[in-house]
């Protein structure tokens, strides 16, 4: 176990981790659940989000920058992968109306 | 401080998977954030806090907005084609979440190699530092991906000759 | 007074105190700043503005918010009503959340803030990002095809001066070598006989005139007031809102324009340093000339046309302000080694 400073009092790095997990489970669940191709979209930010506070938990503890350079990095990522995933649904939706992903099997236009 | 902003982010990222309009699912994610961005301001992390609110919150999210207001409300179907969809997904989160509590049971924490200056930990200048000397080449290949991500986008997004 | 600021209770007591007295100084400064457009603009337009409640019409805007106040507040029909409540309310916790970072300068070695944050204007610029939101669910909100396109206006408006208007303070950030407002403002030289406090402005007057400009888009102003643009869009997001919900969104607008006049003032003219004068007149001159400077601005210049606002954003303001990072950073090599 290790406890961390915070802002005067001790906390241990756990608590960080285990609302990453939760926040990671949530997100899951959601692309699991939900039918909506932009709702699935949304909970897989939940889940990079989730990822990052584990990095920046980690490089806290470790007292190493490496950890949240690299919650940077996945940040440019997520911010690509929405780009693309909302111009490729932008693009499908032109063409029919997708409320359900089951909808959106075929390759054909 | 944290306990308070765990509980938002838990009960935003409720909101995201329950709500049945996505305009609430976003602004739900956007609460996700705010509070994520507190608790890595506790983790005195100064510069990924404000890029979280910043590139997340203001520019990723309002993407988001953006696309659902264009599209109009789209409401979802309660229709599944695969009828054990939501039992087979239970079924994984629980143990997924089993999975994940087991992990942090054994999570084994290391000291610190080296003690860092905490006074300068997270700032600008040493987020810099790192970006530009260690890990130059990883951060190139992001403005690489950024601008493949870009022209990706507009490509997907431009005027079809049949459309006109 | 550093033995009760250390005490936890004592703390939350200042903080509080300091929050408070920082709330009321800026509706007072906002309500002021509506009464000296209208009559500022009036002068402009050759009006003589509002003239009769009180003297000069000082207590207009008293008059305008009782009336506001005490008008029904309706809400349109088969609309999100939390959505549509909770735009104007992120409208104005966005604007008053700006100034828990912008430091004050009351006296000569005495300043006022309530936070002093090594990532200072980071903060401000994460703040107005959400300003963002205000629009495009108040637009949304509305179920009006009016403020729907009023509010994708705005957000893909707010979003592209964004980036010029972060881009065109970086040069600044460069030379001082810190965020946090305070040392910016205290930014000084010595070159050779001089030894004192330098204006920024100096140093990057290309920085500042982006930022000028970017910072009217970033406050829906004239001439870049196209997510209100009456002519064509009635009233863009506001055309629902009315009542107190609107007075929300109108006191954003202000308190926001006074924000950006403020972080001009501190980041490109020297905060509290005028010569000999006090620095609280110092910075309140510097903050009242920058107000009149953007409503002289709504009083003689047309707006810009959708395409025209998109093309000054983008494909001039950008590549300026990348280019002057990039000249700043090598002259200061040049200059520093």
């Amino acid at each position: 176990m290790s406890t961390l400073n915070i802002g005067g009092s001790q906390l241990d790095a756990s608590w960080f981790l285990l609302l990453s997990a939760i926040l990671f489970i949530l997100g899951t669940a959601g692309v699991l659940v939900r039918r909506n191709p932009l709702v699935i979209l949304i909970s897989i930010e939940l889940m990079l989000n989730a990822a990052n506070l584990a990095l920046v938990t980690f490089s806290r503890q470790l007292q190493n920058m490496d950890g949240q350079l690299f919650a940077l990095m996945s940040m440019t990522v997520a911010a690509a992968e929405a780009v693309v995933g909302l111009a490729i649904l932008v693009d499908i939706f032109r063409t029919r109306d997708a409320e359900d992903v089951d909808d959106l099997s075929e390759l054909r236009g | 401080m944290f306990f308070v902003a765990a509980a938002m982010a838990i009960l935003g990222g409720i909101g995201v998977i329950s709500f049945h309009q996505p305009i609430r699912s976003v602004l739900s994610l956007v609460v996700v954030m705010l509070a994520l961005s507190v608790e890595f301001l506790l983790l005195s992390a100064q510069f990924i806090f404000a890029v979280q609110i910043i590139v997340y919150a203001g520019a990723v999210m309002v993407l988001f907005l953006f696309v659902i207001a264009l599209l109009g409300p789209a409401r979802e179907l309660g229709r599944g084609r695969l009828r054990f969809q939501a039992w087979l997904s239970g079924l994984f989160v629980v143990v997924l979440l089993g999975l994940m509590w087991a992990m942090l049971q054994g999570v084994q924490y290391r000291q610190p190699d080296s003690k860092a200056d905490m006074s300068v930990f997270g700032t600008v200048q040493a987020i810099g530092a790192g970006l530009f000397t260690t890990y130059l080449y990883p951060f190139e290949l992001t403005s690489i991906l950024l601008l493949v991500a870009a022209i990706g986008a507009i490509y997907l997004s431009r005027k079809r000759i049949d459309d006109l | 007074m550093n033995d009760l600021y250390n005490n936890a209770i004592g703390h939350w007591v200042i903080v509080i105190v300091a929050m408070s007295v920082l709330l009321f100084v800026v509706l007072t400064a906002t309500a002021y700043t509506v009464w000296f457009e209208r009559v500022a603009l009036g002068r402009i337009q050759r009006r003589p503005g509002p003239n009769r409640v009180g003297p000069f019409g000082l207590m207009q805007l008293a008059a305008d918010g009782i009336k506001l106040a005490f008008k029904e507040s309706f809400v349109p029909e088969k609309t999100d009503k939390l959505l549509y409540v909770i735009a104007p309310t992120i409208a104005v916790a966005a604007a008053f959340m700006a100034w828990a970072v912008i430091p004050i300068g009351l006296w000569y070695n005495v300043q006022y803030w309530i936070a002093d944050v090594n990532v200072g204007i980071l903060i401000i610029f994460a703040v107005s990002a959400l300003n963002v939101y205000a629009i495009v669910i108040g637009g949304y909100a509305s179920n009006n095809k009016y403020s729907l396109l009023g509010g994708l206006r705005s957000a893909a408006q707010l979003i592209s001066y964004e980036m010029s208007l972060g881009l065109s303070l970086v040069p600044t950030f460069m030379i001082v070598g810190s965020l946090r407002l305070r040392d910016i403002v205290e930014y000084t030289v010595h070159w050779g006989p001089y030894n004192g406090p330098l204006p920024l402005v100096i140093l990057t007057p290309l920085g500042f005139i982006i930022y000028l400009i970017s910072a009217v888009a970033e406050t829906n102003r004239a001439p870049f007031d196209l997510p209100e643009a009456e002519q064509e869009l009635i009233g863009g997001f506001l055309t629902e809102y009315s009542g107190l919900k609107f007075v929300m969104y109108y006191l954003a607008e202000y308190v926001n324009m006074i924000t950006v006049s403020a972080l001009a003032a501190l980041l490109f003219f020297g905060g509290w340093y005028l010569w000999v004068v006090p620095p609280v007149f110092a910075f309140l001159l510097k903050v009242v000339l920058f107000l009149f400077l953007y409503i002289w601005i709504r009083g003689t210049f047309p707006r810009l046309r959708y395409d025209m606002l998109m093309r000054l954003g983008w494909k001039v303001l950008l590549p300026l302000s990348i280019a002057n990072v990039i000249v700043t950073g090598i002259v200061l090599v040049a200059v520093q080694g």
